[in-house]
Parts: structure tokens; sequence; C-alpha cells
């Protein structure tokens, strides 16, 4: 088992989604303990690969930096003068990837919790969390290009009808137009695919053999005289076509992260979402866009990711800055915590643009903790919305009062979220502005004041989560409908559950970061290292 | 020398035992039709007509002429008819296949006679003659609801295609009267030398292929026509006069040497780009189900077009696979859309909250859609991306601005095109019932859906199955 875990934590969901398939409807509850059984067996595997992974190997090229590899033929189809499309199934995980499954594992378990509650479609609605499930695990694993995009597109589906069916009154809508930008930026990656797969390759003896492997897309392994190779001087719209690529699979993942200004999808998925996927959908799947920029859009193209950190830089200020304005302005308070993602979001692309490995570093760091931060924001949201069926800020005040735990863990997770030092929002910021107030001495990207703007974002955010404690949690208590109040119970055994864990994460993380820096440092290193000496490489050509 | 002759038509005639025994199979069910009225007994003909002729499909032959050169036979045809009589043995069991007249299926096995002879048509007279065998048995068996509609329906098809037939004639006597001869293969194109009107004579003719195919501006007939025929012989439509048709033109643009010819090349993308929006916009607006996949398949000829303009075997290779997944995608569509007839259901609005009735039989159609679209993990979605890898391949070959342009285009078109497909598994499972339930699908409706829908995801996991097709296309000129 320990040499296939990987592979364990894919298909055991989909497993566990045909065993759902074959139970009756109506034996709600055990099907809510198979789902959950199924979550907390990948919770473990995803434990028992934070600990396996060896984080002191120091790498030397791609082919040697991942761990927990796994390498199957998958189809081999003769095809005509180019010889064969292969498409193997090869997953193996780096130090960019584990923190990633590990985040996916411990949220798909409270996600399970969250949704104990729900009544209606039991079976529908476990049956899709299941096979999302394995496809989240699947995206963050898979290093051949082909596998990643199956399972980054099969992610939408389950998403598509978990928002559509389960969601609240604008669900339709709300469920289309995430389909549709989501499937836009995913036809851009395709297009890039198809270019990087007749691009790279060996030629041996003759024969050409072309790949997906990721491995030797990010080691660059191009065929001579095909449309991206480095050498080539293809030119599309004035720019080299490995620009127009790079920007191509930028826009695609800057959907799926959001940043702005593709973000308009978000605040929509997020308030008809339920609970659940809400938390879902802010806690792993933009995560996946995160990933697709650090694995596919720096790694394979770091001549364009060099020449471009300014472009990317600016557009990871305007959504820090953008996003906390438009969280500001908001009433609801879901939709409040997604402008705050994302806000936060924006300092995972400006870390990445900096390109140095504080930057980077926090870039990833930030991805986990707010992983942790926005899953239990929408949870906390949820708590609320259970028991009144409202969101809106100004119906509520002074909760403080009625429910103390909850309004414990409500401050725990707002100054996490705006950055308070010793808790795990803090880390990955500080880490972020760190490198990209820094880029400019260590390698020259961009200026410093693009860094020093961003540092707004914090201020802004302080901003709305203080004014939305004080207008929801303190003063004297008040409820626009005097038949809430009966339901004003503090917390239930099941909703701390839910929530105790991720706070515990959220201060472990922010007292002792080096329980996740250290593993991830030589990765990163790496990263840093081999985009520069293989961009300076290819932009010398 | 008039032995010789006889003796070649002698010989030739061996290989045409599949052509001849649906021939003979189609007087047969005629003459059956005549005896019994019963609806089974002439959907059992129909099948023992199909496996007779199955199994008389040569197992591998040498490319070759017959009958001097009227007709060329090659592997590229044996697949395409393998794919014909499987695609079409399955409308016996469509749930609204009850109550034909017998005549129905000695239409579809004209359907089926005309198309396989396409195949192999060379000669501009032979090439006439069989679309308009295929086309006669078309338009009759629009025909067959027996409803005004259809009726008009018909009768609109008929038209558009006595005009295109027209106009195919004086484009094979325009290219007759420049080229000295009616064959195919004997003809010589001067490239410098070319008078204007030798091209326009090209035009006209492959006008009429335009037309089989369903390309624009040649498509108006289609939504309607698919709207108001049977559902079962819509399948036969959509798939087998469709992909001969696609064959043909083939054949035609490799005699003009379309990739030489630069301008008729441009006007092929240009068609073939067309042809994927008009559809695709089309489509947004539909109601109707069947209307709104025969906008959809209008899109998908648009796909099929691509294949046709990248010359050797990458080019062959993916029109194949995509002409197979196509035939099994309309096959699971039109089978689920018939299902859905048989219960009341014949537009959107009907199928809301239909997982009320049948949940199982509403994932399915999910997979369908999926498939049509072209995501993964559906063979739709290995079919779109190999036929995009071999237009970025050409694109890479040549710097061709046109094939980057229609790669674009067909590419966006799916995202367009997730919006309407998606439009039934949003109904299905996303609106609540406003009609009286229907009653509930019978297990062997389920068995078979779940028959076509296994075929798509099979395809996806383990496309080797179709290495066969590449393995035997590989001695084909293409």
């Amino acid at each position: 088992m320990m040499d296939n875990l990987l592979s364990w934590m894919i298909f055991l969901p989909l497993v566990a989604a045909v065993i759902v398939g074959f139970l009756p409807g109506s034996q709600k509850t055990l099907i809510r303990v198979v789902a959950l059984g199924t979550t907390i067996i990948q919770m473990i595997l995803g434990i028992v690969l934070y600990f396996g992974f060896d984080g002191s190997q120091k790498p030397t090229s791609w082919a040697d930096a991942f761990q927990f590899v796994e390498r199957l033929p998958w189809m081999s189809l003769q095809l005509g003068s180019f010889g064969k499309l292969e498409v193997n199934y090869i997953v193996g995980i780096d130090g960019i990837s584990m923190p990633l499954i590990l985040l996916s594992g411990i949220l798909l378990v409270i996600g399970v919790i969250s949704s104990w509650k729900l009544q209606e479609k039991v079976k529908g609605y476990f049956l899709l969390y299941l096979v999302l499930s394995a496809s989240l695990i699947g995206c963050f694993a898979a290093l051949d290009f082909f596998l990643f995009y199956v399972f980054f597109e099969f992610m939408l589906l389950p998403m598509f009808f978990l928002i559509g069916i389960w969601g609240g009154p604008r669900r339709s809508y709300a469920s289309i137009k995430f389909f549709l930008y989501t499937l836009l930026g995913s036809i851009l990656i395709l297009i890039v695919m198809i270019g990087l797969y007749l691009s790279v390759g060996t030629l041996e003896g003759g024969i050409q053999t072309n790949t997906f492997s990721l491995i030797q897309m990010m080691d660059g392994n191009y065929l001579s005289n095909t449309l991206l190779d480095p050498q080539g001087d293809f030119m599309l719209w004035g720019m080299p076509l490995r620009y127009v690529a790079f920007i191509l699979v930028l826009i695609g993942f800057m959907i799926k992260l959001p940043a702005v200004p593709f973000h308009t999808w978000l605040p929509d998925a997020h308030v008809e979402a339920p609970t659940a996927i809400s938390v879902l959908l802010a806690g792993i799947l933009l995560k996946v866009g995160g990933y697709g920029l650090f694995r596919i859009c720096y790694s394979i193209f770091p001549d364009a990711a060099i020449d471009m950190a300014q472009p990317v830089a600016i557009l990871g200020v305007i959504a820090i800055i953008y996003g906390g304005l438009v969280a500001m302005a908001q009433n609801d308070v879901k939709k409040l915590i997604a402008y705050s993602s994302v806000s936060h979001m924006g300092f995972v692309l400006l870390g990445l643009a900096a390109l140095t490995s504080e930057g980077v570093a926090g870039s990833l760091f930030q991805m986990v903790s707010h992983g942790f931060i926005s899953g239990a924001l929408f949870l906390i949201v949820g708590v609320i919305y259970d028991r009144t069926h409202d969101r809106q800020i100004e119906n509520i005040s002074g909760l403080a009062n009625k429910m103390p735990a909850y309004t414990f863990f409500v401050v725990v997770f707002f100054f996490a979220s705006l950055g308070l030092p010793g808790l795990s929002g803090f880390v990955g910021e500080v880490l972020v502005l760190m490198g990209a107030i820094g880029a400019e001495s260590v390698n020259h990207l961009f200026p410093r004041w693009i860094g020093m703007l961003a540092v707004l974002g914090i201020i802004i955010s302080a901003g709305y989560y203080l004014w939305t404690l004080q207008r929801m949690f303190f003063g004297k208590y008040w409820t626009r409908e005097a038949s809430w109040d009966q339901f004003m119970k503090d917390l239930s055994i099941r909703e701390w559950l839910m929530l105790a864990p991720l706070a515990v994460l959220v201060v472990v993380f922010g007292v002792f970061p080096s329980l996740l820096l250290d593993p991830i440092d030589n990765s990163i290193r790496f990263f840093v290292e081999s985009i520069f000496s293989q961009g300076q490489n290819y932009l010398n050509f | 020398m008039l032995i010789n002759q006889l003796n070649d038509i002698i010989e030739g005639i061996g290989f045409l035992s599949f052509e001849i025994s649906l021939a003979a199979g189609a007087l047969i069910s005629l003459v059956v039709g005549l005896i019994s009225k019963r609806t089974v007994v002439s959907q059992f003909v129909f099948v023992l007509v199909l496996l007779v002729s199955l199994f008389l499909i040569p197992q591998h032959i040498e490319d070759q002429f017959l009958f001097g050169d009227v007709l060329w036979i090659d592997n590229l045809g044996r697949i395409f008819k393998l794919l014909f009589i499987v695609t079409a043995v399955w409308i016996v069991f469509f749930p609204n296949a009850k109550n034909h007249p017998p005549e129905f299926y000695f239409l579809v096995i004209a359907i089926l006679l005309g198309s396989s002879l396409m195949l192999s048509a060379n000669q501009l007279l032979s090439i006439y003659l069989v679309v308009e065998l295929t086309s006669f048995a078309a338009y009759i068996i629009t025909n067959f609801n027996f409803r005004k509609q259809s009726f008009e329906a018909g009768m609109k098809y008929l038209i558009f295609g006595g005009v295109s037939s027209a106009l195919a004639l004086y484009g094979a006597s325009l290219i007759y009267g420049f080229t000295g001869t009616l064959t195919l293969s004997e003809m010589n194109f001067d490239m410098v030398s070319q008078p204007a009107l030798l091209n326009v004579g090209i035009l006209l003719f492959a006008g009429s292929l335009f037309f089989k195919v369903s390309l624009v501006p040649f498509h108006i007939w289609v939504p309607t026509a698919y709207q108001e025929a049977p559902t079962d012989s819509v399948l036969v439509l959509s798939v087998i006069p469709k992909v001969a048709g696609f064959v043909l033109l083939h054949r035609v643009l490799t005699v003009v040497n379309v990739q030489e010819l630069y301008w008729m090349y441009a006007i092929m993308v240009t068609l073939g780009v067309v042809t994927v929006v008009m559809g695709t916009l089309g489509a947004l607006r539909q109601t109707n189900l069947k209307r709104l996949i025969a906008y959809g398949a209008i899109a998908h000829s648009g796909f099929f077009m691509a294949a046709l303009l990248v010359p050797f075997e990458q080019g062959v290779t993916a029109f194949t696979w995509y002409a197979v997944v196509y035939a099994i995608m309309n096959l699971a569509t039109f089978y689920l859309i018939s299902v859905f007839e048989t219960q009341g259901i014949d537009d959107l609005d009907g199928l809301s909250g239909y997982y009320k009735t049948d949940a199982y039989l509403g994932g399915l159609a999910v997979i369908v859609m999926i498939s049509l679209i072209g995501l993964p993990p559906t063979a739709g979605f290995t079919a779109k991306f190999y036929l995009f890898t071999v237009m970025w391949d050409w694109y890479q070959r040549l710097s061709d601005p046109l094939m980057l342009t229609y790669l674009v285009v067909a590419m966006l078109s799916i995202v367009f095109s997730l919006f309407f497909y998606l439009k039934i598994p949003f109904q299905i499972f996303l609106k609540e019932n406003i009609q009286s339930n229907p009653e509930k699908p019978t297990v062997i409706v389920k068995l078979f859906a779940t028959i076509f829908v296994v075929a798509l995801l099979w395809i996806f996991f383990t496309p080797e199955i179709l290495n066969n097709i590449a393995e035997n296309i590989k001695t084909i000129q293409w």
C-alpha cells in the first residue's frame, strides 16, 4: 500500500462512490458513514504522505524531484506520421504538491462533517462529493499533462451539480457561470497542452516519440523545429509563440485562482453553493489554479515568466487591493469572504511573480493557510445561516453575548485572515511581501513599490474584518426577526468538530511555520533556481 | 476485347457482394412487406439482411478499380461499411420503432446501399446516381411520421435537394467539358491555366456534397428534417449519408488537389469555420430536443471538415476516429431522445425534473451530453482532442494562419456548445417538475442506453481498440 499511496488516495473515493451508487437512497446514515470513512482514510493517507515525504533531498533536475512516483502505461495510439500518441499514468509529489494534498485530505473530512445534516438527495450529494474528492487529489498528483487535464476537467461536472442542485435560490445561474468560466480557461490550457505535446519528446534512432510527461516538459526536452521550441523563433501577434502560450495558460489558471478581472464567477458560486461546497471551492479548488501556475505556467515557460514578472505582479496587487475594497462594500457575509478570497489569492500571484525563494515559499504557504482559514470562514457563515437562513451583516448584532464560543472562533479566524502574527495567515503574507519587496535587489524583476502597495491589502482586510466584527458580534444583542431568537444557541458538538481542528491548525502553522516550510524548502529552492537557470538559457538562444 | 470487358465485370461483381446483398435484401424486405404488414416481421428481415451483408464485407482487400474505373474499393470503405451496418442495426431497438410500415426498413436499406456506394464511386455519373439514391430514400423517410409538419419538412428537404442536384449536374457537365473525362482519378487539372468556369463547375459539384453533409450554407434543411423525421431514421440520416458524403467530398477535393489550390483551400476552411459557428450559435436558442441536436450535428460537420483539409494519414485517421465516435454519440443521443418521445417529451421544458422519473437515465443523458461537448472522460473528448492535435501539427508544418484560425474557432465553439448541450442535464436535474410525471422507462430501455454510454466511456479509457483502424488505414492514399 505504501508503494502506491497516491493511487489509493485517488481511486478509493471512486470505489466508494460506486458503493454509494448501489446503496438505496433511503439509507442516509449509511451513505454518510461511507463518505466520512473514505475521506478519513484519505486524510490519514495524506498525513502518512506528509511524514513519509523526504524533505532533505536536493533535486538536481525535475526528473528526480518527485517522490512516491508511480508509472503505468495508459494508452498508446498509433497515429500517422508522428508516431504514437502515448499517455501514461504518472503520479508523484514534490514539495509543491505535498502540502496541497495534505490540505485537501483535511478539508474533505471537514466538508463531510459539515454536510452531515443535509436531508435532500443525500445519495446523489455524497456520490458527487466522492467523485470530486478523487479528481482533486488526482489533479495535485498527476505528472502527466493529459492526466492532469482529465482530472482538471472532471472536477467541473460534480461541482456544477453540487452547486446547481443543492445551492441557493440563484443556483442555476451561478453553476452555469462557474462551468462556462472554468471551461473557457481549460480550453485555453488545452490549446497549449496540444502545442506542448507536439513540441516535447525524444528523438531516438530516427523515431520521434512525443510525450505528455510534465517532467520532460519542465526539463525542457524540446524537439527541434517545433512551435514551442525555445530555439525556434515562431511569432504570433508580434510576440514569440512561447509568450502567447504562457499568457494562455496564465489566463486559464487565473480564471480558476481567480484573479481580477476573471474573478466574477467566484462570488456568485460562493453565495449560492451549500456550505460544504463553499469550503471545498475556497479551500481546494482555488488552489488547483495556484498549483497550475506553479507546475505548468512557471515551470514550463520560465523565459516568459521572467520577462513578464512585472505585469503578473501588478495583476496580483490589483487583485489584492480591488478584492479587499469590494469586500469592504459587501453586506452579505458570504460575499465578503468570497471577495476576501480574491484578495488573498492575489498574494499567491504576487509571491510567485517575485521568483525569490521567500516569495514562492510564501505563496505556497499562503495557499495552504488560506485553505484552512477560508474553509473555516465559510463554515462560520454556515453556522449563522443554518440558524437564521440569512446572511446580511446589518440584520444581526451583539452575537458575542449570546454565542460566546462561536464568537471566539470567529475572532480567531478573522484575525488569522487579516494576518495577525502568531496565526498562519501572517506567515504567508509576510513571506510574500518580503519576496515581493526584495525582488528588486535579488533578481531585479520588478520595482519595490509594487510590493509596498500590496501592504495596503493587509490594512484593507483589517478594515473589513474588524468592521464586520463590530457590527455583527459586539454591541447590544439584536436580531431583525424575533423568531430567530429561539435558534440562537451556541455551537453544537458537530460544529465544534469542524471548527476546532481548523483553529488548532491555524495556530500551529502560525507558531511553527517550519512544520510546513522545512519539508518544502529544497523543492522551492530548486523551483526558483531551475526557473532562473533554464529561463536565462531559453532567453539567450 | 469484349471478352476482356466481360471478364472484368464478372470479376468485379465478386467484390460487390456486400452491395448486392443489400440491394437484394431491400427487394426482399419490400416483398415481405407486401405479405405481412407487421412491423416485427419487417424488423426481423431488416436485421437478417444487415447481418448477412455484414458477413459479406470482405476481410481484406487490395485497393483497386472495378468495372473499368467506375468504382474504387479500398480499406477505408471497408471500415465505413462496417460502421454503417453496426450503427444502423440498432434502430430496430428504438422504442419509437414499434409501428413503422414495412417500407420504412426498405428505405433504410436503400440509404445504406446508396451510402456504401458513395464510398466507392469514382465517376461523376455514378456519384450522381448514388447520391440521388441516398437522397430520394431520405426525402421519403422524412415523411414517415405522417404529420402535416413532417410533410412540410420532407418537401423542404426535397426542394433543396432537387436544386442542389441540378446544380451538381451542371457542375459535372462543366467539369466534363473542360477535362474531357468523367472519371475522377483520370482528371488532371492544370494548375496554371485553369479556366474560371472549371472552378465554378468544381464548386457547384462539391455543393451537392455540401448539401449531403450539411455544411453551411447548405444546412437549412437539417433542423426541420431532424425534428420531423422519425427519431430512428434521424440516427441513420445524421450518421450514414453524412460520413459517406464526407468521404466522397474528400475524394473530389483530393482530385482537385485542394492543398495546392490556395483559394479553394481558403474557401473550404471558411465554410468549415462558418459551419462550426452557425451550428453552435443556431443551437443556443433552440427548445426542441431534436432541433437542438440537429444544430449540434451541423457544428460537428464543421469539425469533420477540418480533418478533410489535413492531408496524409493523420487526416484520415482523425476523420475515421471522429466518425466512429460521432456515430456512437448520435446512437446514444437519439436513443435517449426516442425514449423521451415515447414518454411524451419532445422539448427541453418537458425534461424538467426528469430525475424524479428516472435518475439513472438522466445520469446517462449527462454523460452523452458531456461527450457531445467533448469533455473527458468520454470518447467525444478523445476524438476532438485527436482532431485538434492533427490540426496543430498541420499548422506547425505550414505555419498556415487559416488552420490556426480554424483550430481556435473550433476550440472556442466547445465553450458555447457547453451552453446548449448542458441545458439537457440542467433541465433533468436542476429544474423542478412542472408537468405530469411521465411513465417510467423499462429495464430493457435502460440496458440499451447503458450499452451505448459504456461504449463512450470504454473508448476513452482504452482507445487502443480503435488502433485497428489506424492499422488498416496506413496503406490508404488519402
